[in-house]
This record gives structure tokens, sequence and C-alpha cells, in this order.
């Protein structure tokens, strides 16, 4: 199977005309063959890759698995191709269209008369939008899940994503944090988590993750982090996390 | 990651401050590109003696951090010579790419102090962190325009086909379909085929076999404008239509156009020609990309 493009202009009607199709995104099956009339709203590239068959559930807990999936097809994508909207624009509303309803239903996003709570919020699913739209658009998301926390060097290549996407809060959370546009820092943080379950004393406490977050962030305010070896980046993380962790007497 | 004035716990010597005084730092970044990656040459240079003096010990070094928000890739560059380059994939950047440049700490520091410190800071030395900044630039920015990607989405209306007909001229190109359909003679499409999955070679193809088939249809636009009715239901007609009203053409009055079908190819597709020849350039002197990761 080809890898498809959504057209520039198509793209421009859909977001443009977002409110008026709010109704067709309760739809079943995809409709933009229909709502284009018969005038091809995509244009196929040369990346080919096999059927992608995702788990169509509401729950986050599938987030893991259709990420391995996306991620385990799409491996050859670059970060170029895979930062294109015209691409995850073109899944979210036709080949991954019955996961997107069960996964982001436009329900969630309409008030009682059907009318849209905020476009923006029904935007950021099926479209990507702003600085943080790779990691917030219902497809995008699962294939960068992978891209930052897929480790060839290790036994099971998945095993940091599945450290970052045993919350949501901590996949969110990293992932909107500038820093972890790298991929060193990215892993030491998940580095930590991992050897800190291991151990029995897993740190996911939501008010307390997003406190590291922010300390980390804060550091990068006057150091480069990315200057910093592996090991240190780790050892800053653990001593954060040994004051904010409960079980700081453990360590 | 563009640096804001901000006050640091430290002095810095910086444009927006004056923590450092009587002296400077200034860094430049001239970015090239070739068939598959951006190539930056960084040059820096201070007056303050005392960076430069824990530069030349290994206790300080240069820096540009390179952050691209649109592909999320952030990296660091560093040398202790004012004078270095490297490269970044071509396909790890896309749009505006932020370049700060700084003097980092190599190592961790103590009782850092300087000559040129203001003299609020006088007799006061400060603990740094390896990974601190001590100096930082003026921001910069690059745009990562696309222009190699784009040598691989121009041909989403092209396609490249085998003919099979014995008497086969080397190159011909059809225009029936939705894509133009550029026609190589069976040993020619063996080559091509043998060829093009190498990366460097694309802009090569690109001004070989894209532009010739480009400039062929500009020209039966312009010459027979009355045959653009077999066309104008056609894909490529479509996107050759878009593309050069983006470049401020009428694709039903290019024949009142003074403008030649080979200036328009080249406002269409960005001048391949000086890609294609660095590509050889490339080949011919050895030169092979090694990335950054």
């Amino acid at each position: 199977m080809k890898l498809i493009y959504m057209r520039e202009g198509c793209l421009n009607d859909l977001k443009h005309n977002l409110n008026n199709n709010v109704l067709r995104y309760k739809e079943a099956e995809p409709w933009l063959a229909g709502y284009f009339k018969g005038s091809s709203w995509h244009i196929a590239s040369t990346v080919e890759f096999d059927d992608i068959d995702l788990i169509c559930d509401g729950s986050p807990n599938y987030d893991l698995a259709n990420s391995k999936k996306i991620y385990s097809a799409l491996k050859h994508l670059s970060p170029s191709q895979a930062s294109d909207e015209r691409l995850w624009a073109a899944m979210t509303h036709s080949i991954f269209w019955k996961y997107m309803r069960a996964r982001w239903p436009a329900e969630d996003y309409l008030t009682k008369n059907g009318e849209l709570k905020s476009k923006e919020a029904l935007e950021t699913r099926y479209f990507v939008k702003g600085s943080k739209g790779l990691v917030r658009n219902g497809v995008a998301r699962l294939w960068w899940y992978g891209y930052v926390s897929y480790d060839e060097d290790r036994e099971d290549k998945f095993e940091l994503t599945t450290v970052m996407l045993k919350y949501q809060d901590v996949a969110q959370n990293i992932l909107e944090r500038n820093f972890s546009r790298n991929n060193t820092l990215m892993k030491a943080v998940l580095e930590v988590l991992k050897d800190l379950e291991t151990t029995g004393t897993p740190f996911y406490k939501r008010a307390n993750f997003r406190l590291l977050m922010e300390y980390i962030n804060s550091i990068g305010g006057v150091t480069v982090l990315d200057a910093l070896p592996l090991k240190d980046v780790k050892h800053m993380v653990e001593s954060k996390i040994k004051l904010l962790s409960p079980f700081s007497n453990w360590f | 990651m563009f640096i804001k004035p901000r006050q640091f716990p430290h002095p810095v010597l910086s444009d927006f401050s004056d923590d450092l005084v009587g002296c400077d730092f200034q860094a430049s970044l001239l970015p090239s590109v070739t068939s598959s990656t951006y190539n930056f040459n960084a040059s820096f240079i201070t007056s303050c003696s005392d960076l430069q003096s824990l530069i030349n010990t290994g206790k300080a070094c240069y820096a540009v951090h390179i952050e691209c928000a649109k592909t999320r890739y952030r990296t660091l560059h560093k040398s202790d010579a004012g004078v270095f380059s490297f490269s970044i994939p071509a396909a790890r950047l896309d749009g505006t790419v932020e370049l700060s440049c700084f003097i980092l700490a190599e190592d961790n520091i103590d009782g850092y102090s300087s000559s040129f410190f203001h003299s609020d800071y006088a007799g006061a030395s400060f603990r740094i962190m390896q990974g601190d900044i001590l100096a930082v630039a003026e921001n910069k920015s690059f745009e990562a325009d696309k222009q190699i990607e784009e040598i691989k989405n121009i041909p989403s209306i092209f396609s490249i086909q085998p003919n099979k007909n014995e008497e086969a001229p080397p190159l011909d190109v059809g225009l029936g379909t939705h894509k133009i359909v550029i026609f190589l003679s069976e040993d020619n499409f063996s080559r091509y085929q043998l060829l093009k999955g190498n990366r460097d070679m694309s802009p090569i193809f690109f001004q070989m076999l894209i532009m010739p088939a480009l400039v062929f249809v500009l020209e039966i636009l312009k010459k027979k404008p009355e045959d653009v009715e077999d066309f104008d239901d056609k894909r490529w007609y479509k996107v050759l239509s878009k593309k050069l009203a983006e470049a401020g053409y009428k694709i039903t009055e290019l024949d009142d156009n003074p403008d030649s079908s080979v200036q328009i190819a080249q406002k269409l597709v960005g001048e391949p020609l000086p890609l294609s020849l660095k590509a050889l350039e490339d080949i011919s002197t050895g030169y092979s990309v090694e990335g950054d990761e």
C-alpha cells in the first residue's frame, strides 16, 4: 500500500469548513470522496507500507499497542515526512477513520445541540495544529511516541515506549516539553522512570511528575542540557525525583 | 531554542546584559545545501581573554544549538576551535530552524570569575556546572526551504516507466493519464532502476528526466493552447496549473507570456541545476554523508 497525502487545497477546505462539516465527523464511514465530489482529494506518495490494523477502542489503554503498530509499519518515514500535516490529515480522514471514531469521537467535542464546543479541540485531533500538533493529532502522536522512545539497542525495542505510555499524563507532559526533542534527554528521563519501576519505586504521580518536568525546564534556562552526557542527565533527574518522591527514603 | 533576554545566576557575556563589559562574543553561521544534507560553517570570536583562556584549557567550548520545532529535531554541535563545520541530514529539517551560538562550560568550574565582570560583581566568583551558558551570541534562524524535499514532491505528478516498444526512443513523454509519464527505453529504464536507490543521485535524475519533461509540457501548453482541453481533467494539469499560478503564470495564457519554457520550469522547481552539479561534484570527489546521530 502507498502512503497518501491530502491535497493542500482539500486540507485548507476541510480546516476552513470544520464548523460546517462537524456532523460529518459523526459518520461511521470516511466521507471525503463524496465531499469532494469525485475529484481526487489525495496524492499517492512513493512510500510503501504494510497494512496497519489498529485496535479501535476508545480507551487510552491501547495507545501503546497502537503506537507499536504504527511505528513498526512506518519506521522508514523521515521526521520531515512525519511532520507533514497533509499526511496525518489524510490518515485520520481515511484509513484510520474507524480508529479515530473510536478513540477521538466528534461527539466528545459537541454540545447537546450538535454544535462544536471548541473548533480547536476537534482540529487538534484530526489535523496538525500548532507547535504541539504532532503529539496531539490522533494518529501522528502514535508514530511520534514510537519515534522518540524506540531503541534498537534494547532487547525489547519498545521498552521505553512502554514506560512513557504507562500513563497518558507522562507521555503528554514529556512530549510537550521542548527538551524532549533531544532523544538523548528523552531517553535519560525514560530510563530513570524504568529503573524506578523495576526497583519497585515507580514515579508516576501526576503532580510530582509535572514538578519534575518543570524542574528540567528551569535547569534548561541556564544550562544547555544537550551538552550533558546521558549519565549526568540521569543523575540530575534521579536527584530531583529523590526530593519529590514519597519513596525518597528508598534511595 | 532562542535565548531571550534573561537573568542568569552567574554573569553571562551577551548583547542583552552588561554582566561582562569591554568585550564581546560574535558568531556567524553559513548554511549551504548538498543533495541530501544541510552543511553549516560556524565561526566564533570573542574578545574576552578570560573566556578564551577557558576554551584553550578545555574548560569551555564553542557550541551551536540547532532546533527545528516542525520536525522535533534538536541537537548540539561543539568545538574548541573558533571555526568548525557540521552537517545535518536534510530529512531531519523542515521550515524554520533556530540556531543559538554559545560559549558553554565543558566541565564544572569552581570559582569562576573574570576581570571583565561588571563592577557590581567585583570580587565575586561563581560555581559553574557543565553545560552552563557563559556567553551567548545573537539568535539566528535558517529556513530549511524544502529545496531538497521538493525534488521528491514535484515528481508526484510524474511517473517513470519503461517503453517496451522495440523502436522506443531513449526518452519520451506521455500526457494521457493523470501523471506525466516519462517513458525510458528498456535498457535506459534498467539503468535508472539500478541507480535510483542512491538518494545522492536524485538531483541528477531530476535534471536529466523531470526538467526536460516539464519543459516539453510547457512548450505544448505555450504553443498549442487549443490542446489544453485534452488535459484539463488530468491530475498533472491541475497540479501544474496551481504551481504556475503560485509562480505568477496563468496556465491558459502561457502563449502570451514572454518567458521561455525553460525559464518558467526553473521558477516552478527552484533551479535544480546547481543542486545536480553539486551532487556530481560530491560524487566525483568521493564525498560521503554521515549522519550526526
